[in-house]
């Protein structure tokens, strides 16, 4: 849950990553920490063993100042999607105010993408978040591959669903923004009907991911929405 | 001061932890590295985090001037003075500040900053301006000799702001990057720490449990197989008695029977097969109950399963005058499965269908890739977009013109020995574990198995195989 500390002026978000083993969070994350401003985002903190393979999680904060004086910290993790590591991914969604799901578009993972989004609505409730409630967003990714779900399965079944999709090449850093700026949306306006965000920061939706996604002149691939 | 009350499972993450320098720094080879940088750049400089406490303390080229002042009364409470204004002064993260002391000798103030938040900050100095400063060291006693100070402030590094804002923006830097592995081996200690414990508390209850529902299940397994050995044992054998004596009186072995024993012969004869087939069915579904059910998986065209299941009941409908009406797909449709199986489902199906279909009545089947109602276990819990949707699945539909299924019963039938109507069994016989199997075999391709039916008009049963292999 946001963290508002009126004493400090600090804001601090927190969204999590999560899906299925190798779905390509942390290729996200990566991207997300080259295309945006490098004055705004701070280091990527990468927790991997030597095959790439996230051990606890991954994170990268991107810090801006309003101009009512307030610091706000969005801090970006992954989750581990390796099934051993249950308990970790508990703990990296405490207090998570936004959740993008990484679903991998190949055919064949279909059921480690329905296990991970289980597991999903499994931890959130054990820290008393609810999976109708948190606002969560899926980007269907890897979808330079072949044998993937057809792009118009995806958009008949996103019809029906109220997460918003997004599709991705994260390797390529396609869609990849959309999607930061498809959860960043939802969150705001989740925490805003809560805590009042605007009234206290003094900065509308907009403005909000607009500071947060400033990207490098011309580094923006574009991509994702349906 | 946190403004929403935070209910107590969701209590502070550790990752949201706030971490103070002494938390994320070495101090003592933090201090170590300080001093080196100091004798390498001849300025010292104090560190102190954010509530003010001295972490950092290295001298540089100003020590013995300030050393001598602090040996005078006056020079050592001007200089106190001096050290709590900027002890007190508040760093924000817009950047550093430089500050003049009362000897006219330099600092700098830069603030010591993580993922935003001011941590600490660096207080550089003494150092000389490039241009001199009369420095004011009046009246600081009897005992204080300009000349003497004047010797140990000229030894004082002299540095022109450009410089000193280099030399600093490198020692930050140095320090950010500690305090980034630092933040890094703290985050993970503690990540470590709380996912083994829970993961520990875990395994404990999980061990309980599964201890538990061994013992019940040994119980359980002990209780089937005795039940199974009893029934293939007690009932069998005298069973095969009865068939096989029924047959040697009808082979004439006892003698020539009349007409009317012979055909009392057969119906015992008959009934008994039938009981065999019961107790045989029994024994499968015991199996198939047990989990043993093994699948024989190859790509396989359902088309050719389709057909060669109804070759199988033709006889038994050409039989009682009923047509059967099969439409496959004209290209071959490929699925992964074991293709006896699907042929016991839909020999089983077919076999219903012609059961309980009227004199000269029809029965249909068709293949196709119809439509699939996406809330079933699959899809169970999983937003729309990760469903599975109908495309991806192969049906086969068979229909009757039979007396059909009441509406409240409809859900029932894949129960195991449920029937419909009591009286069907004596009519039709069968053992109410026909569709129960059925639905087994199915739901181990992953697929389903579903009924619509209208009174005196029909039933249609769908299977539902997935197209692709999907895990
Ligand atoms: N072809 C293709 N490969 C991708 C894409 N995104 C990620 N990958 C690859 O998938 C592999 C796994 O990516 P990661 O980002 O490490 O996956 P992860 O979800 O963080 O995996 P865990 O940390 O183990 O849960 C890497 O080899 C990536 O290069 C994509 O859009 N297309
Ligand atoms: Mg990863």
């Amino acid at each position: 849950m946001v963290q508002i500390n009126l004493e400090q002026r600090e804001v601090t978000l927190k969204i999590v990553y999560y899906g299925p083993a190798l779905s390509g969070k942390t290729t996200n994350l990566e991207a997300i920490h080259k295309l945006l401003d490098p004055g705004l985002c701070g280091r990527l903190m990468e927790l991997d063993t030597a095959d790439d393979r996230t051990l606890f999680f991954d994170l990268m904060p991107v810090v801006f100042r309003t101009e009512s004086g307030f610091t706000v910290k969005v801090k970006l993790f992954t989750a581990p999607g390796q099934v051993m590591h249950d308990s970790t991914r508990r703990i990296i969604l405490k207090g998570a105010d936004g959740v993008a799901f990484v679903a991998d578009s190949q055919m064949h993972l279909h059921k480690s993408n329905s296990d991970s989004w289980r597991g999903l609505t499994k931890n959130l409730k054990a820290n008393g978040l609810e999976i109708g409630k948190i606002p969560v967003v899926i980007q269907f990714n890897k979808r330079d591959l072949p044998n993937i779900r057809s792009d118009e399965e995806i958009a008949m079944m996103a019809n029906n669903g109220k997460e918003p999709v997004f599709k991705a090449v994260a390797t390529r850093g396609e869609g990849v923004i959309e999607t930061l700026e498809g959860i960043l949306r939802e969150a705001w306006r989740s925490l805003d009907q809560n805590f009042n965000m605007e009234q206290k920061l003094r900065i509308g939706e907009e403005s909000f991911i607009r500071h947060v996604i400033k990207t490098k002149p011309g580094s923006h691939v574009q991509g994702g929405g349906l | 001061m946190t403004t929403p009350p935070l209910s107590p499972e969701q209590g502070e993450s550790v990752l949201q932890h706030r971490f103070s320098l002494v938390e994320l720094l070495d101090l003592g080879s933090f201090r170590e590295l300080c001093e080196s940088y100091a004798q390498l750049f001849q300025i010292g400089f104090k560190i102190f985090d954010d509530s003010k406490a001295l972490l950092v303390d290295v001298k540089g080229s100003g020590g013995d001037f300030c050393a001598y002042l602090f040996s005078h009364p006056e020079g050592k409470s001007r200089c106190m003075r001096e050290v709590a204004t900027i002890r007190g002064m508040e760093l924000t993260a817009a950047g550093p500040v430089e500050h003049v002391c009362f000897t006219g000798l330099r600092y700098l103030l830069v603030p010591i900053l993580h993922e935003g938040s001011v941590l600490g900050k660096i207080v550089f100095g003494p150092y000389r301006a490039a241009q001199a400063v009369e420095p004011a060291l009046s009246g600081l006693g009897e005992k204080f000799s300009q000349e003497a100070a004047q010797r140990l402030l000229d030894k004082v590094r002299q540095a022109k702001r450009k410089v000193v804002d280099k030399v600093v923006g490198h020692l930050v830097l140095v320090i950010e990057s500690i305090l980034h592995v630092g933040y890094k081996q703290a985050l993970t200690a503690r990540v470590h720490v709380e996912a083994s414990t829970a993961g520990y508390a875990e395994l404990q209850e999980k061990n309980r449990e599964l201890r538990e529902s061994y013992q019940r299940l040994k119980e359980l397994d002990r209780l089937k197989s005795n039940f199974l050995a009893t029934v293939s044992h007690e009932l069998r054998t005298p069973l095969t008695s009865v068939i096989g004596y029924s047959e040697m009186l009808l082979e004439g072995l006892a003698g020539e029977l009349s007409t009317e024993q012979r055909e009392y012969v057969s119906t015992i004869m008959e009934k008994g097969e039938q009981l065999l087939d019961l107790i045989t069915s029994i024994l499968d579904f015991s199996r198939i109950e047990a989990g043993n059910l093994r699948l024989n998986q190859d790509q396989v065209d359902i088309n050719e399963i389709v057909l060669s299941s109804v070759s199988t009941v033709m006889p038994m409908a050409r039989k009682s005058g009923i047509s059967v009406d099969c439409a496959v797909t004209e290209t071959p449709l490929r699925l992964r499965i074991d293709g006896d199986k699907i042929r016991q489902v839909l020999v089983n199906l077919l076999g219903n269908a012609v059961k309980f279909s009227r004199e000269k009545g029809l029965v249909r089947v068709q293949v196709g890739t119809g439509f699939f109602q996406a809330d079933d276990d699959q899809n169970e819990g999983l937003p729309a977009a990760l469903s599975l949707s109908q495309e991806n699945f192969v049906t086969i539909a068979v229909s009757d013109s039979g007396p059909g299924i009441a509406p409240d019963k409809l859900n029932r039938i894949f129960d195991s020995f449920y029937q419909v109507d009591g009286s069907s069994t004596r009519e039709h016989g069968g053992t109410g574990l026909g569709l129960a199997i059925a639905r087994n075999l199915v739901e181990a391709h992953q697929g389903k198995i579903e009924v619509k039916s209208e009174p005196n008009r029909g039933s249609t049963f769908t299977v539902f195989l997935p197209l692709a292999d999907r895990g």
